[in-house]
């Protein structure tokens, strides 16, 4: 894993070093900027040495002083900015998996059992609608809905009066009423793939000779179904939910600039269109890492659930 | 017994893959969408009553105008027909504004000169599908209009030029890409291979969506719009070829292995050949499904980058590009027209897979037995 | 105790309806052992199926079967799922996918108890150890926390064996419990079945192809060929006095100690036809070694040659008059 993180922060630091300008561009077209101011900034920076320097001063850092550089736009250290955002990111991610995951299962479970039944190709259809739809314009479309029920609730994830206000009964209940958009918004789209596994796994579990023995037992349909059927369908999925994680990550970006809402996804952005380089870096190699993580913690997850792994 | 079963096996597998694809009734209506569409791409500007660029001063911000077929007289007309519009002083803010004037009437015609542009780069002309009185004081603005005055109908149309070649682009180079790399890793073996496999493993360990958006800053803001739009093909190819490589190299190390490689060996075909008279057929079927399904994928991806302001540039436009009109609550709420494109790009993209589904379940030799 | 009368049972498929059982009746007493053998496509499994409902969703059943009195192709489901398990279980061929691999063999024992006879779960855990006791699983209260894929072949075939007795069922189905399994094993097993047997009075349907088996486990045997009864009778008669052709040709197919190893194997000429291609007639007609011209034109009954030893041939003496009266 080592050697391809090398190789994967050498790609981030060339991806962003191919960018055309860099921090101090907007100033060089700015009139009020002498050169001079121009000429100590990019020293300052460091943005005037060679490319190559520059890299290996930036792996260096992170590797002995596990600091990622700095912002040039917000004036901080990336690591703080990135922690800062991470909070939310999280909670939004996760919360968006987890309404993925409660409407795609049931779904996958209804259509295995009533197979090319309406409801099976309703819901399929439904899955597929779901992943042609952009996700930004998703969050457009459920503002523009909410907006039209008379929501006032629309956008960021706080009203004006609670923003910066102490944590509080209402507060929370202030955020669950801006949350469920963005929670849609992110979360539609994975509906249909994973409905499409889930029906497929139950199916093939259905069919197996397991099943015929199980209800040999007489301990009745709805055993089967959810206590042996279920669990055996759903356990290579939790691969799949450890494996997802590093997309969700990435799918809160768009949806949060259009939404407003302070995940690491809006200052990405802006730092892409700043050419605020190491947070650009930062946020690249951190998502990269999750992507190993998370395959590594869906490995755990499949031995912890499956007793056959454990031993091998 | 076998003997007579050869003799029934009239039709060929192309046939009976053509019988599976039309039965699927998703399938049909998605062919059937995607070749309207196409279609009227490539005839977009003489569909389009306007053209995409030119700016209405007069009419910015309308929304869509309605088609009346009975005025306000009571008086039905059999050919349908739009308002004038009128500037007006509004007389509480005293602002000017623009209402509907139900005095002047003009019909919809087709065929009609409006205003002029060349077709396809190749010839000028003027001539509309439909439209009104280039004339008139008003405009057949069926989505509506922009702050320009630009009509939205024209400039969707238009815009799927873009956003319905993108993809095809994009995954035409990333497969070719594919393929190539795939094929010759697998054939070839050695440390060929392996560089390869760990260039596509890296490659797969980043998330695509923020490598593109950063990949799309590197075209320069220089550069002039047809140039950008090749730039997005390229950033969107650049990370499509990797799972397609990756299963073809698979395909060919078990295809390499099979009997009649090594008689075409034996019998001194070069290399070269093999690939491709041999390998290259049995992967074909598999391609033309991942391809139809991963269009889609960058049909999303392009929209988003030029929602953000990463990806297309004007005078040219696409839907995505479109969209970004509609960025904000205000916008939303005052001109909700902005948001027609989007019913686009979902229909496109519903198409492409509905298609891909249908050609997977034609392909697949195990279909038939299933029921 | 186990009465089947007029059993016939169809599925819908695509191509039509095809019949796979037609118009078999027999029964079980309680302590006896009924052997059921036929070639694959018998329709053996189909029949034991048929008895616990167990058969996919397009069979039609229709005759009856009654068990203790109730006709259980009458009952509703959850009143089924009272008798399965409980009154009536079934051992299947493959153990090992017999059993859910995410649980323990605890689990899936104590599951049983729990849905049929509401035990606490310390009670549940002591019939389980005793039951693998039983079976002659070593460390039972070990093995009882195990899983599936942590037992052997011989083992978990066991473990099936006592996860069907669990309940002091009346009626046990066993569909080829041997097959695939060492020969000594199979030995072991088939000696273990007996014993529980005898104890408690328990009544079986042994489902199997193999001849030698039945000769050791049965009471009494059927004869399947493609849905149709052949031959029936006690064990001893049918084996060593065998009438139909069939039941003859499946006899002699076995090697005995005294073959040489030059002699040809004797088989029966020619393979089942499949449903689809079933005429009238005797279904045997195309591989019959005495076949006669009324075989292909009417089916032979089932007629009754001497005590409790029934068969279904034309050559059959009571049958030559039939013949040639016309």
């Amino acid at each position: 894993m080592i050697p391809m993180m090398f190789i994967i922060s050498v790609i981030c630091f060339t991806v962003i070093k191919l960018q055309p300008g860099s921090y101090i561009s907007q100033y060089l077209e700015n009139a009020r900027v002498s050169p001079q101011t121009v000429l100590m900034l990019k020293q300052t920076l460091g943005l005037d040495k060679p490319p190559v320097e520059q890299y290996f001063y930036w792996l260096g850092n992170i590797i002995f002083h596990g600091n990622f550089g700095y912002s040039f736009a917000y004036q901080m250290p990336v690591t703080d900015l990135i922690w800062q955002y991470m909070g939310w990111t999280v909670v939004v991610s996760l919360l968006s998996m987890a309404f993925t995951w409660l409407i795609a299962i049931p779904l996958g479970i209804y259509s295995a059992r009533h197979r090319y039944g309406v409801g099976d190709y309703t819901a399929t259809f439904l899955g597929y609608i779901g992943m042609s739809i952009p996700d930004f314009f998703l969050a457009l479309l459920l503002m523009y809905l909410a907006l039209s029920l008379g929501s006032k609730s629309v956008g960021g994830l706080f009203s004006v009066q609670y923003t910066g206000a102490p944590w509080s009964i209402g507060k929370f209940i202030d955020l669950s009423k801006h949350l469920w958009i963005p929670m849609i918004a992110i979360g539609a789209g994975g509906i249909g793939g994973l409905m499409r596994i889930m029906r497929g796994n139950m199916m093939d579990v259905l069919n197996s000779p397991m099943i015929l023995s199980l209800r040999a037992r007489g301990i009745g349909e709805k055993n089967v179904t959810w206590k042996h059927a279920v669990k055996n369908a759903i356990n290579p999925l939790v691969t799949i939910a450890g494996m997802s994680l590093p997309g969700v990550f990435s799918s809160t970006i768009i949806a949060s600039i259009v939404l407003n809402i302070p995940t690491m996804g809006p200052f990405f952005y802006s730092a892409l269109l700043n050419h605020d380089q190491y947070l650009v870096m930062a946020y690249l190699l951190l998502l990269a890492l999750l992507l190993q993580i998370g395959n590594l913690l869906a490995d755990i997850a499949l031995a912890l659930v499956d007793p056959r792994i454990r031993y091998t | 017994m076998k003997r007579k079963n050869k003799m029934v096996k009239e039709e060929t597998d192309f046939q009976r893959m053509m019988k599976v694809l039309l039965k699927n009734p998703f399938g049909v209506a998605g062919m059937i969408i995607l070749i309207i569409m196409y279609t009227m791409t490539l005839f977009a500007q003489f569909i389009s009553p306007y053209n995409f660029t030119d700016l209405h001063s007069k009419y910015t911000y309308l929304p869509p105008t309605p088609i009346h077929w009975i005025d306000s007289k009571g008086h039905f007309h059999l050919i349908p027909f739009v308002y004038g519009i009128k500037e007006q002083r509004n007389p509480v803010t005293y602002a000017m504004e623009y209402v509907t004037n139900k005095n002047e009437i003009y019909p919809i015609r087709f065929f009609v000169h409006g205003e002029s542009y060349k077709f396809l780069g190749l010839f000028k002309t003027n001539l509309h599908l439909f439209g009104i009185d280039p004339d008139a004081h008003g405009m057949l603005a069926l989505f509506g209009t922009d702050e320009y005055g630009r009509d939205l109908f024209s400039r969707t149309i238009v815009g799927g030029q873009v956003s319905l070649t993108v993809g095809l682009l994009g995954i035409a180079i990333s497969f070719s890409i594919g393929i190539v790399v795939g094929s010759l890793s697998g054939f070839l073996g050695g440390t060929f291979d392996l560089v390869i496999q760990r260039l596509i493993e890296i490659l797969m360990s980043f998330p695509t969506l923020p490598l593109w958006l950063a990949l799309s800053m590197i075209i320069p803001p220089s550069w002039p719009s047809t140039w950008v739009y090749f730039g997005i093909v390229t950033v969107l190819s650049v990370l499509g070829w990797t799972g397609l490589a990756r299963v073809i190299r698979g395909m060919t190390l078990s295809i390499k292995e099979k009997d009649f490689i090594s008689a075409a060996k034996l019998s001194g075909q070069s290399n070269l050949k093999i690939i491709i008279h041999h390998i290259l057929p049995n992967i074909i079927s598999y391609v033309i499904v991942v391809a139809t399904l991963s269009i889609p994928g960058m049909i999303l991806a392009e929209s988003a980058m030029s929602f953000l302001g990463l990806g297309i540039k004007e005078p040219m436009t696409s839907w995505g590009l479109l969209l970004s009109n509609a960025e904000s609550l205000e916008s939303i709420e005052l001109h909700p027209w902005f948001l027609i494109p989007g019913a686009f790009i979902i229909v496109a993209v519903l198409s492409f897979v509905f298609v891909g589904d249908s050609l997977r379940d034609a392909f697949d030799p195990y279909q038939y037995e299933r029921k | 105790m186990l009465e089947v009368k007029n059993l016939r049972i169809s599925f819908k498929t695509s191509k039509g309806v095809l019949t796979a059982i037609d118009d078999i009746s027999f029964n079980v007493d309680k302590g006896e052992t009924l052997g059921i053998v036929g070639e694959t496509g018998s329709g053996k499994t189909i029949t034991s199926l048929s008895i616990i409902r167990l058969l996919p969703n397009n069979a039609i059943s229709t005759g009856k079967i009654f068990f203790n009195g109730l006709n259980l192709l009458d009952l509703p489901e959850d009143k089924m799922d009272e008798i399965r398990g409980k009154k009536i279980s079934m051992i299947f061929q493959e153990p090992m996918t017999a059993f859910d691999p995410l649980y323990t063999i605890g689990d899936q024992f104590s599951e049983v108890l729990f849905k049929h006879e509401h035990v606490s779960k310390l009670e549940a855990k002591k019939r389980s150890i005793e039951m693998l006791r039983l079976v002659g699983i070593p460390e039972p209260e070990k093995r009882f926390y195990q899983y599936p894929h942590e037992y052997s072949g011989g083992m978990i075939q066991r473990a099936m064996i006592a996860l069907a007795l669990l309940t002091n069922p009346e009626l046990v189905i066993a569909d080829e419990p041997t097959t695939g399994l060492d020969v000594t094993i199979q030995l072991q097993i088939l000696d273990l079945m007996q014993k529980i047997q005898k104890t408690s009075n328990l009544s079986m349907i042994f489902i199997t192809h193999d001849l030698g088996v039945i000769s050791k486990m049965a009471n009494k045997v059927m004869v399947l060929y493609l849905g149709k009864i052949f031959e029936f009778g006690n064990v001893k008669d049918v084996i060593f006095n065998p009438i139909h052709p069939y039941t003859k040709g499946l006899i002699s197919s076995i090697p005995t100690l005294s073959t040489n190893k030059n002699d040809k194997l004797h088989s029966i000429p020619g393979n089942v036809p499949s449903l689809r291609e079933i005429k009238s007639g005797c279904r045997f007609y195309s591989r019959c070694p005495i076949r006669m011209s009324i075989c292909e034109e009417k089916a032979p009954e089932l007629i009754e040659t001497s005590k409790g030893h029934f068969a279904a041939c034309w050559s059959l003496e009571k049958n030559k008059s039939v013949i040639i009266n016309g």
